[in-house]
């Protein structure tokens, strides 16, 4: 998200600033309309896209790759070892290796929403460019209002954490356990810290 | 055919003196034996120690909280992570828990000691918190013993084993850019032995008292810096101020004097996944000599995948580690037989570890 934001500033800065020439002294603003401003951040819009499902492609072919090596070492590796601790790791490196599998071609095969929306505008031959970016940038926005809800729960969730776990320890008697809680009401007061700022 | 004989005589009176001073050498004299991966003064994750602990410019490491303070704030994704790492020798777990407590008696040391050349262990629970401000790690226990019988005409065993627990607490920014600063504190409860004796001094009281556990209590403050230069490789240059703090009391054969350790790390580029290579000079065991401070590590990501490598003159080890969402385990084997050395004597451990974001 954040690259796109980046992304929408540097688009914006680079229609700000005052073209100069040799001399340095200002030249005449050459006309581009809005319309055509609106074009050209949709087709680096499209470029961006472009170049994300490639990336996520080859993150995708990679993650197969892993994961069926993780199959094959975990299914060896058991079958070479009577260790009982080396069997259970062998077995988890087995249900990774699915897991991994199963990711990657997710990763691959399906898109994520903002793409979705993309292609959607894509297909749509009845809007113009300029529309199509309005309604992508109403989406970006819409995204980051949900992010910020997102991280506002979450805050309040570890928060709460907090209070109990800080509770719970003052009424706990076993030390080791007392210290746990007490770890743990700290962890939920950064987590908390950290989504509220 | 008398020349052949004196030879043969006087090679023969060689043997028996070099016999005869063998057997009346002081256990003190005896080099402490290690296993490859498990230090005297650093509880370690296995990504790290398969790494050959070579991991201060290391950016990210999956499986554990940084090793240089500088770099907190390099996590991308706040989390609760649980590990569990075991070596091999798992069944004597109880014994060295028993041994570190102080729970002892004649019984029971000659259980632990006879029949057994090498006796190794370590195993530790780590629950790590991550996120961009702050790392913070709680160590409920770390135990690590090794121990080795030699002379069986005599037997004279060296053991080292430790157990500690406490927290670990980073943060760290960026300066300037590329430029990395932080501070670790480290608050720690240590027990440990660190002895060797003949084994029939434990028949008596006074022998049994040789094994009695010391005990630290540590509180660090560990300042770390980094610089990086991406466009060369994305070279990381790092440096630790380690060991600095207050020491409830000090003791001589458990000595973790304040010092700098430095890491090298950089990425060179390959068709696929990303490869990084890291050297660190730092001390990992309180006797060790300055040659050992060297530590040569690798890690090639791919996908979920990750496999280490690792090189120094503790041994070499090798691993494979895997994640996926939630889920960690990985394996690593270790030796201390280094290519090339002509050690007639070595031991080989295999670390296991299993972990879960919570």
């Amino acid at each position: 998200m954040r690259s796109r934001i980046i992304f929408l500033l540097i688009v914006f800065w680079a229609f700000s600033i005052s073209p100069t020439n040799s001399s340095g002294a200002p030249v005449a603003k050459p006309r581009i309309t809005f319309e055509r401003q609106s074009e050209i951040q949709w087709q680096s819009l499209e470029k961006t896209f472009r170049a994300q499902r490639e990336a996520a492609k080859t993150d995708g072919v990679s993650y197969v790759i892993s994961g069926s090596s993780a199959v094959l070492l975990g299914i060896f590796g058991e079958l070479g070892t009577q260790d009982p601790i080396d069997r259970a790791v062998y077995s988890v490196f087995q249900v990774i290796g699915i897991a991994s599998v199963g990711y990657g071609i997710h990763k691959w095969i399906v898109s994520p929403n903002d793409e979705l929306v993309f292609e959607s505008l894509r297909r749509e031959g009845s809007l113009t460019p300029e529309e199509k970016w309005k309604v992508m940038q109403n989406y970006f926005i819409l995204n980051d209002q949900k992010k910020a809800d997102e991280r506002m729960i979450k805050a309040v969730t570890h928060g709460l954490v907090t209070a109990l776990n800080l509770y719970g320890a003052n009424n706990q008697s076993n030390p080791n356990i007392k210290n746990g809680l007490y770890f743990l009401a700290g962890v939920n007061l950064l987590a908390f810290l950290s989504f509220t700022f | 055919m008398v020349q052949r004989g004196r030879y043969r005589n006087w090679i023969r009176q060689v043997a028996y003196l070099s016999l005869v001073f063998y057997a009346l050498e002081s256990p003190a004299q005896l080099v402490f034996s290690k296993n490859a991966r498990t230090a005297d003064l650093t509880q370690s994750s296995l990504l790290t120690k398969s790494m050959a602990h070579a991991c201060l410019g290391i950016k990210e490491i999956s499986d554990s909280i940084p090793c240089q303070p500088a770099h907190t704030h390099f996590n991308r994704v706040p989390g609760l992570q649980l590990q569990i790492l075991i070596s091999n020798g798992y069944a004597n777990l109880e014994k060295a828990q028993r041994l570190i407590g102080g729970d002892i008696g004649e019984s029971f040391l000659t259980s632990v000691f006879s029949g057994n050349n090498v006796l190794q262990i370590e195993g530790s629970g780590v629950l790590d918190f991550k996120s961009k401000y702050i790392n913070a790690r709680w160590l409920p226990g770390s135990v690590r013993m090794f121990s080795a019988i030699r002379n069986e005409a005599n037997p004279a065993v060296e053991v080292f084993a430790v157990d500690e627990k406490g927290f670990t607490f980073q943060s760290g920014f960026a300066l300037l850019e590329n430029l990395n600063v932080g501070l670790q504190s480290r608050v720690l409860e240590r027990k440990y032995i660190r002895k060797k004796f003949f084994l029939v001094s434990l028949g008596t009281q006074e022998g049994r008292d040789l094994l009695k556990p010391k005990s630290q209590r540590i509180i660090t403050f560990e300042p770390g810096i980094s610089y990086q230069i991406p466009f060369l490789w994305d070279l990381t240059m790092s440096v630790l101020v380690a060991n600095g703090g207050s020491y409830s009391e000090k003791f001589s054969d458990l000595e973790s004097p304040v010092e700098a350790q430095f890491g090298v790390t950089f990425s060179p580029p390959i068709g696929f996944g990303k490869l990084e290579v890291s050297g660190d000079y730092k001390r990992l065991n309180s006797d060790d000599p300055t040659d050992r401070f060297f530590h040569l590590g690798a890690g090639f990501t791919y996908g979920s995948m990750l496999t280490t490598a690792g090189i120094d003159r503790n041994g070499i080890s090798g691993g494979v580690f895997y994640s996926i969402e939630k889920l960690h385990a990985g394996i690593t084997f270790t030796s201390t037989q280094i290519p090339g050395a002509s050690d007639y004597s070595y031991t080989q451990t295999t670390y296991a570890q299993l972990g879960y974001t919570l």
